[in-house]
């Protein structure tokens, strides 16, 4: 979403990152702490909610018990399996918290689409409904969604299950100028002109890879941003692997 | 110094695990440290404040009258002494009915702290949108440029208007050929323009006239905008303040504060900051960001104690909330301190000791 | 029905005249101008205020009045029973937005805010009964961490009658029971909303809302308390003149 800014503000924010010295403070590849709640919602079947900055995602994750009722919310994910053994994995994402106006839905359509892609592969026993709620909002939505949606996944799928198929974490890299940097906050973002978000799983295969912004980029940045990517989402792998292993 | 943690930053990402019935950010809670105001101090909406005629009443307050039996209570909204001349003559009507009827009362209607000043009694409450003052410096951003005039957002509850007469012009006359008129207002400011400039007038609904007839007010350069709750900002002598750091930080009654890079004295008109001034502006934001989170009042010498304090952590750590909540704490702790040891009832300070104002004093008696 | 009350408890423990427990934090979201989380029993919603701020022209009344809105939204992981996805524009979520709307016309001094406008958005996280009270106990409470004047501290209860008698605050499951309830909102002394939750019989009314009022109060203090606790803690500050 594009902010109000002034000229100034908006060439000092590209100055700063040319330089290599963020707006806060970061270095360009540095990524904001992020705090995680699990088990918030006692009705899902897990939940967790995850804040990187200012940008507060909440995720629930439930299983359908309703075999009739998957049939009608097949929905983005409509293409995949019609087998009855195994069940897709369907998304949600709704950003009302921050408005009601077209801004917000499209970035809950663009989250939506970025993130059924993600788990198009996923296949579970039973439909799971993950269900994402934006409660505030300071840049970099699909990374922040993505650690929350693994975690509670982690916590409702067996573990049996989650060996067989990793699930896929977002990294997204925004170029600014000549640089680029991952973890955008809202300034920045409306200052990138383009970004890359890949969707990697934890044995570092690309499941996802999205371009998005009005610039163009030539093709050798290309490759640079989604190597960039590959390993940013590598590091948060580990990240919420070592997470992981503390907590369960 | 900045090797090491610089690694981990680019290395992993830090989560911090919350517990369930965890209380996470956890703020500055002034009674830890000794600060107390009274109980009675404290009001929501609805509580009665006073039966005493000798108040006026203020912002965050409103009269009704008592509701003795089945009576319906007739409310009439407290508004500011300057902003009520124009409905003083009602009210006095409304006053010599009353007084034939019943008692009324004063009742709060906003949640916060009693604040009496002379005969005005008032309710501040810990957030709200900036009401504006005659004399205040604020900073804005231009929302609109209309014929004349800019609309400007200065945090407050309506739009803000800059006239063009209001402006110092670069000695151009702009006004005598109308057709080019705002072409040449977009060219001193735009939309999305950061400005700072003066409250001339609070007109009678409410929205403010500003001016920036003065060298020091101007369209804001390079540098990074801060949102704060306005009631955390001080009122000084001055809200431009040169920190030695090279950064420039102009604190905006209004909530808005503003850091730069300070322009040295080269003839460039704006020449490009280097890393270490970037890093030093991003320092003093984050000490703003987080005194403000923390509830600590804003003005240069909180602002000079938070960098001096942070000075010697990686700029990228002031954004996590325990470290915030760290460097507020020994800020908080610092500026009692020095207010206990000036021992100035009234002046200098900010009032914390001196907040225990109700309790004791004229309010509990009416009762 | 004795499903709802046996030996005088209720499916929670509860006595008849109990209300679950209520917790309130205010100033949880840093980008809003307010905003409040509610805990009521199983129960979770956050309210959040945008404004007092200036209203588009479009927004606008003739009479140039201050412009309240409530945008009301529950996601479909909210509820224990029900599970499927609403689509957008859901009517049973825009009628209890205009439910809440319309209470707040009454406690909220529109005459301080006139050509402003107010947004106020509620999520419902959690929801176990007494969706409407707890949402207008939210939105009260965002309203007071944003600093908006109001009459007084607006209280909300869901209240029903069971076995003669009234029961405070109905849960999920005494709601779906089909008992006949009310929600009621009050300020002080005066209600300010009573709707009927399902069929009542006109005898019901007068206790119910006799009980309801009393209720409010009660809410009222408790949730006051956690209101001042807050500010103790924030210690809102002046600028010395």
């Amino acid at each position: 979403t594009r902010q109000l800014l002034s000229e100034p503000e908006r060439q000092y924010i590209f100055d700063s990152v040319q330089d290599a010295v963020r707006i806060d403070g970061r270095q360009c590849l540095a990524y904001r702490q992020a705090a995680l709640r699990l088990d918030l919602l006692c009705y899902a079947t897990a939940s967790a909610q995850v804040s990187l900055g200012e940008t507060d995602v909440l995720v629930s994750v439930r299983e359908e018990d309703n075999p009739g009722a998957t049939a009608q919310q097949q929905g983005s994910t409509g293409s995949s399996a019609s087998s009855s053994s195994s069940g897709p994995v369907s998304v949600w994402v709704d950003c009302s918290c921050l408005g009601s106006g077209p801004e917000q839905q499209q970035l809950a359509d663009e989250a939506q689409a970025h993130l059924s892609s993600l788990y198009r592969c996923l296949r579970t026993p039973t439909p799971v409904f993950v269900d994402i709620l934006l409660l505030g909002y300071d840049g970099d939505l699909l990374d922040a969604a993505s650690i929350a949606a693994s975690a509670a996944l982690m916590r409702a799928l067996p573990a049996s299950l989650l060996s067989a198929q990793a699930l896929p974490l977002f990294a997204t890299v925004h170029r600014i100028g000549s640089q680029q940097i991952v973890d955008a906050n809202q300034l920045e973002e409306s200052c990138s002109m383009a970004r890359v978000t890949v969707g990697v799983d934890s044995n570092g295969r690309l499941v996802a890879c999205q371009t998005c912004g009005e610039g163009s980029l030539q093709f050798e940045s290309m490759t640079e941003m989604i190597e960039t990517g590959v390993r940013k989402a590598m590091m948060l792998h580990d990240s919420v692997a070592k997470l992981v292993a503390r907590v369960l | 110094m900045q090797s090491a943690p610089d690694d981990e930053e680019l290395d992993s990402l830090s989560i911090r695990l919350v517990g369930l019935d965890e209380n996470y950010p956890v703020r500055l809670n002034w009674n830890d440290l000794g600060v107390q105001f009274s109980k009675q101090s404290i009001v929501v909406p609805g509580d009665r404040l006073t039966r005493s005629r000798e108040f006026i009443p203020g912002h965050g307050t409103l009269r009704r009258t008592v509701e003795a039996g089945s009576g319906n209570a007739s409310f009439a909204a407290g508004r500011r002494q300057k902003q009520n001349d124009d409905n003083a003559e009602d009210n006095d009507e409304d006053d010599e009915d009353e007084d034939e009827e019943g008692a009324w009362e004063l009742a709060a209607s906003v949640a916060g702290r009693q604040h009496v000043v002379n005969k005005l009694l008032c309710v501040l409450p810990g957030r709200s949108r900036y009401a504006g003052e005659i004399g205040d410096v604020v900073v804005g951003r231009v929302q609109e440029v209309a014929s004349r005039r800019w609309r400007i957002d200065a945090n407050a509850r309506l739009q803000a208007t800059l006239h063009l007469s209001g402006v110092l012009l670069p000695g151009e006359d702009l006004r005598r050929k109308s057709e080019e008129d705002e072409r040449a207002m977009r060219a001193v400011l735009a939309e999305g323009d950061l400005v700072s400039a003066e409250v001339q007038s609070v007109q009678a609904d409410g929205s403010l006239v500003l001016h920036t007839r003065n060298a020091r007010y101007g369209r804001l350069g390079q540098g990074t905008l801060v949102r704060v709750p306005p009631a955390l900002i001080k009122r000084s002598k001055t809200h431009f303040h040169s920190l030695p750091c090279g950064v420039t930080l102009v604190l905006g009654m209004n909530g808005y504060c503003w850091c730069g890079p300070t322009p040295g004295q080269s003839d460039v008109r704006e020449p490009l900051a280097s890393p270490a001034d970037r890093s030093e502006v991003a320092r003093v934001r984050a000490c703003v960001r987080l005194l403000a989170v923390n509830h600590v009042p804003l003005y240069d010498t909180s602002v000079m104690q938070a960098y001096e304090v942070a000075r010697e952590s990686p700029v990228a750590l002031l954004s996590r909330p325990d470290e915030q909540l760290r460097v507020a704490r020994l800020v908080a702790e610092q500026l009692l301190t020095a207010e206990v040891g000036e021992a100035q009832p009234g002046g200098g300070g900010f009032g914390l000791h001196s907040g225990d104002l109700i309790s004791g004093g004229a309010l509990s008696a009416v009762h | 029905m004795t499903d709802i009350l046996l030996n005088g408890r209720r499916v929670d423990g509860r006595r008849p005249n109990e209300h679950r427990l209520l917790r309130a934090q205010l100033g949880t979201q840093p980008q809003a101008d307010g905003s409040a989380l509610l805990e009521h029993g199983n129960s979770r919603l956050l309210a959040t205020v945008h404004g007092p701020a200036q209203a588009r022209a479009a927004d606008l009344s003739p009479e140039e009045d201050c412009v309240l809105r409530v945008l009301y939204n529950k996601p479909p992981f909210a509820s224990m029973t029900e599970r499927r996805r609403r689509g957008r524009g859901d009517r049973k979520q825009d009628e209890t937005a205009l439910l809440i709307e319309e209470a707040l016309g009454g406690v909220v001094l529109k005459q301080l805010y006139r050509r402003s406008q107010i947004e106020i958005r509620v999520q419902v996280l959690q929801s176990d009964g007494s969706e409407l009270s707890a949402a207008i106990n939210a939105v009260s409470l965002a309203l007071m961490d944003a600093g908006v004047a109001m009459r007084g501290h607006l209280a909300a209860v869901t209240v029903g009658y069971c076995d003669q008698a009234p029961l405070v605050d109905l849960n999920s499951y005494e709601q779906s029971a089909g008992l006949p309830s009310l929600t009621v909102a009050c300020v002080g002394q005066r209600v300010l909303h009573a709707s009927v939750g399902a069929r009542l019989h006109s005898q019901q009314l007068d206790p119910l809302l006799a009980c309801a009022s009393r209720a409010c109060a009660c809410v009222a203090n408790q949730l006051g308390q956690d209101v001042k606790a807050h500010l103790l803690a924030a210690c809102c500050f002046q600028s010395a003149a």
